[in-house]
């Protein structure tokens, strides 16, 4: 039987006037590792801030490990790992005193791990913190945040400043984190092809609201893409239960659909006398499909 | 052009930073239109010294006054108190007509002695003259025996004379060989005095001390006195005198004269109005807080982006800041000068801080090492001179600081102004490379442009990683290891992730004290005080340097450490625990503060001119309230996400308390009548504001817990 790490019930928070988080609903099993999608502001950082009861929730409920998110426990902090978008460090310490402070907070800390990873990142450990570029201060505080080995660990973004070698080693030691033990994950990223290499969920947010939740896999079946080439000249309105993005050009047609089953392409063909192509997209275009971006590209093309 | 000079002005009031400091600014312009000379002096006179606490004592106490008056003291009283080695100035009281002098050669390290209401004889005169350290005497009698002037001018340097009439005794003054410091009440002289005391050969110091109002409407005939010119010219051909304290000021003058006539002469006022002092103060303040907005408005711009990459980007911006640092300074120029202070020296003030200020940047960037080094102390210095202006500071500097602002030092006016200028111009010629330099190389200031958040400081760290201190911090996070649930220890864990150590600044302290002694020295050396025993209340403004640093640099510690405290705030520790250790550890980092506070507890006492009931009472005030309340304001950082928030709670909270201090200070001297009532409203006072303080720590803890870190 399968434990919840995090839930949210009804989980709203604004800012003033600015409502991010629009009564959000969220739950995640342990062992999952998942990605947290979304368009700039659609409250990504937000939510995992209030999970993490950096920021109170205007209402509803979240919590981690069965605890309230803002009351969180010694205990279930020591069982949670978290990279900051900002990942401010100390710059007057050394990596190695840096990993040593961070150290002496946990009664469990893994100073041979953490050790390990610094030499293998090429991280030098007498360096100051001050002195790196920014994406060996995310390498650091990527470290930092598993030199304990949480049981549920949450990076926002934790890979933007990375070169592609930090992150497949990053990706690589993510796996490993997961592989090894019954670990969770939640990151968010704007970086789909990683996201797909790891994540075996995935949470599409749109305004402050779970668009999509479930099953990686789950979410590639569910969008597709549908191309329609028919004799005829195809009606402007064409739709099918689901459509996402309907492009329409005399006799061919593309159709991005969430939701999609056979059925209903079999009724176009035989409706439209037109051959049907279904055609499977990777995330980002999934992506984009759900978050209207490919529409109002579209829009601004035309105009 | 203008529409762009517009447009920078529009930056420095959208900046909330800014719009807070102007309060201080607004609040010190409005004091100084309306503020005036006021009533409230600060004597300055020199008179004779006293040596340590001064001991009241009174001639033999009837059975019932003794009952009555338990804290009546006569010698053989004091006696039992204390060690008769012990005692080195005395009061000694006539209680009732006739008593006679008591025997005070059991007191054989007497130095000081204040006389009242005694009728001397010779044999008087001798005793006085046969205690073996008596230096200086303070006589308040109408008649001493014939002879008894030209004795006691023999044994002690500093003398004080303030009800004989001179007259009958002017053959004797030029015998008083030893005397250097005279002060005489020349109410009861005739016009000639001066002539006779410039008979005195040793003579340095002569004080005409001012009569009360009582005395003086008495004597209406001698209040205006006029100096001959042939007094006048024995006065300058004097080759010891020195300084003559008098009441020169044109408003109820006791003598016309240009005292221009006087000089070499240094002819002194016998008191100094504290509003001018106060006057000075404020103007200190607002120039530094307009140098401030300038500057930081200056580096905000100076180290964007743009200033790299828009043509002509720089000039107006210096411009606007060199013409709104113009305006300011001028029109506090032009409202110090209402106080009557001289010209050059009302610059000199005017442009104090804001050449300070330019000095510590220049010194903070020098790649000249020597130079850096050389700059230091000059700002200690600098700092030091600050001071001076304060009413308990000023009184032991009075007699320069005075002749300074009538400009009758206009070498060393002139020295300081071109230091001032030198140092602002400099300063500003060299802004931009400034700002980049601070921007890139300091540690101790990030940058504050707001457009720039993100940039990296990598090059911060590159030039202060092999400093000493450094190395000695990464010897200590080395040795920490997880010390299980014990607060104390993770309150010391927290306080070792501050690159700020409220300790590093005992080295700080001790130049300080260093400075203050060399000072001290000097006037050992040159004035020939005592080393001991002297008036410290210079040490008083030493220790108070701790408490200022404990008015903000704690809160500045953790403020330093604001932008880590999201992710730290994810140590395995849960939120009121996490809060009740940051207080904790802020808690200690004013220990600094007390130290500061127990130094200037330590020497209220010594002074011993207190109760213990009052020393009781102002020891819990500086040691436990003062300190307290800083804490509780301090704890605005981390009760605040945004600086300015912090920073306007913080200035609110102070204004509050010196607000109630001040209020509670005027009732007590407007309203209430007796001791014991005054000691009722110290105790009642005390008592409330260790009760706030501990209030305002416990809102700010709760309010603490409340914060989003996020």
């Amino acid at each position: 039987m399968s434990t919840t790490i995090i839930k949210t019930n009804s989980l709203h928070k604004s800012f003033k006037e600015n409502h991010v988080l629009n009564g959000l609903e969220m739950q995640i099993e342990a062992g999952q590792v998942v990605g947290l999608l979304g368009t700039n502001g659609s409250g990504k950082t937000t939510l995992i801030k209030c999970l993490l009861g950096l920021l109170k929730p205007t209402a509803g409920e979240c919590s981690v490990f069965g605890e309230c998110s803002w009351d969180l426990s010694a205990s279930a902090k020591s069982r949670l790992g978290y990279v900051s978008q900002e990942f401010a460090l100390l710059p007057w310490m050394t990596v190695e005193g840096m990993a040593d402070y961070t150290g002496a907070f946990y009664e469990r800390w893994d100073y041979a791990f953490v050790k390990t990873l610094i030499k293998e990142w090429k991280l030098k450990a007498t360096e100051r913190v001050g002195v790196l570029s920014v994406g060996q201060r995310q390498k650091l505080a990527v470290i930092l945040a598993l030199g304990h080995h949480p049981e549920l660990l949450i990076l926002d973004e934790p890979v933007a400043s990375l070169d592609p070698v930090a992150r497949r080693q990053f990706l690589q030691s993510l796996i490993e984190f997961t592989e090894h033990e019954e670990n969770t994950i939640l990151f968010s990223t704007h970086i789909t092809s990683d996201l797909e290499r790891v994540a075996s969920h995935v949470v599409f947010l749109q305004d402050g609201k779970v668009d999509f939740t479930g099953e990686l896999d789950e979410l590639k079946q569910q969008v597709k893409r549908i191309r329609i080439s028919s004799e005829n000249n195809l009606p402007s309105n064409l739709r099918v239960p689901g459509t996402l993005r309907s492009e329409v050009n005399g006799k061919f047609a593309l159709l991005a659909v969430k939701g999609f089953h056979n059925g209903s392409l079999e009724a176009i063909s035989e409706q439209h006398q037109a051959t049907v192509n279904v055609e499977d997209l990777n995330l980002e275009e999934i992506f984009l499909e759900l978050s209207g971006v490919s529409t109002q590209l579209d829009a601004e093309v035309a105009k | 052009m203008k529409n762009r000079t517009w447009h920078i002005l529009k930056t420095y009031w959208k900046r909330p930073l800014i719009l807070l400091l102007l309060i201080p600014l607004v609040t010190s312009f409005i004091a100084l239109v309306l503020l005036g000379e006021g009533e409230s002096r600060v004597q300055i006179a020199m008179r004779p010294h006293e040596r340590g606490r001064v001991h009241h004592v009174f001639t033999e106490l009837l059975p019932s006054e003794a009952e009555k008056n338990t804290s009546l003291e006569t010698i053989p009283m004091l006696l039992k108190r204390m060690s008769a080695k012990q005692v080195q100035s005395l009061n000694m009281v006539c209680l009732h007509v006739g008593d006679p002098l008591p025997d005070l050669s059991v007191l054989p390290n007497l130095q000081y002695l204040r006389i009242h209401g005694f009728k001397f004889t010779q044999e008087n005169i001798d005793h006085l003259c046969a205690l073996p350290l008596l230096d200086a005497l303070v006589i308040e009698q109408w008649e001493l025996p014939p002879g008894a002037l030209a004795q006691l001018g023999q044994k002690v340097s500093e003398l004080e004379v303030l009800g004989l009439s001179l007259d009958k005794h002017q053959a004797e003054l030029s015998h008083m060989t030893k005397v250097k410091l005279l002060a005489v009440n020349p109410l009861n002289a005739s016009p000639d005095l001066i002539q006779h005391i410039a008979q005195l050969p040793n003579i340095e110091t002569l004080t005409l001390v001012e009569p009360g109002p009582i005395v003086r409407s008495k004597n209406e005939h001698w209040q205006i006195i006029e100096l001959s010119q042939k007094e006048i010219n024995t006065l300058t051909a004097h080759p010891k005198l020195k300084e003559i304290y008098a009441n020169w000021s044109e408003r109820n003058p006791q003598y016309h004269l240009q005292l221009d006539a006087l000089l070499p002469l240094r002819a002194l006022p016998t008191s100094f109005s504290q509003n001018r002092l106060i006057a000075i103060n404020l103007t200190v303040v607002a120039s530094f807080v307009i140098f401030a907005i300038v500057a930081l408005q200056l580096w905000a711009h100076l180290i964007s982006p743009s200033a790299a990459v828009v043509p002509n980007y720089l000039q107006p911006h210096r411009n606007v800041g060199l013409g709104i640092l113009i305006v300011g300074l001028l029109t506090y120029f032009l409202l110090l000068l209402r106080y009557g202070f001289a010209l050059l020296p009302t610059l000199c003030i005017v442009l104090y801080f804001p050449s300070v200020c330019c000095l510590y940047s220049i010194a903070l960037n020098s790649k000249n090492k020597v130079f850096a080094t050389i700059l230091i102390p000059l700002l200690f210095a600098s700092f030091l001179l600050s001071a001076m202006f304060s009413s308990v500071l000023f009184e032991l500097y009075a007699s320069s600081c005075i002749w300074f602002f009538r400009n009758n030092l206009p070498v060393f006016t002139a020295l300081v102004l071109l230091i001032e200028i030198v140092c602002i111009a400099g300063a500003l010629n060299k802004l931009p490379l400034v700002t980049v330099l601070v921007n890139e190389n300091s540690v101790f200031a990030p940058a504050y442009s707001f457009w720039d958040v993100e940039r990296a400081q990598k090059r911060q760290m590159e030039q202060a990683v092999n400093s000493w201190l450094y190395r000695r911090m990464d010897a200590e996070t080395k040795t920490l290891r997880y010390r299980g649930d014990s607060t104390l220890q993770m309150v010391s864990l927290w306080r070792s992730g501050n690159m700020f150590r409220a300790r590093s600044l005992l080295g700080f302290i001790a130049l300080m004290i260093l400075f203050g002694l060399l000072i001290h020295l000097f006037r050992v050396w040159f004035l020939e005080e005592e080393l001991f025993a002297q008036d410290l209340r210079w040490m008083n403004g030493l220790f108070s340097a701790p408490i200022s640093i404990g008015i903000a640099l704690p809160a500045l510690i953790w403020w330093q450490r604001r932008n880590s405290m999201e992710a730290e705030f994810m140590r395995p520790v849960n939120r009121p625990n996490l809060i009740k250790q940051l207080h904790l550890a802020l808690v200690i980092d004013h220990g600094i503060v007390l130290l500061g506070a127990l130094a200037i507890s330590g020497m209220l006492a010594y002074e011993g001119q207190r109760t213990l009931p009052e020393l009781l009472c102002l020891m819990a005030l500086d040691c436990v309230a003062g300190p307290l309340w800083m804490v509780g304001v301090n704890m605005s950082v981390f009760v605040c996400k945004e600086s300015w928030k912090a920073v306007a709670l913080m200035i609110g909270l102070y204004m509050f308390a010196f607000i109630l201090v001040m209020l509670t200070a005027i009732a007590d001297e407007e309203l209430i009548e007796s001791n014991l009532q005054s000691l009722i409203v110290l105790v009642v006072a005390t008592v409330f504001a260790i009760l706030a303080a501990l209030g305002l720590n416990l809102m700010m803890h709760k309010a603490a817990l409340r914060r989003e870190w996020g």
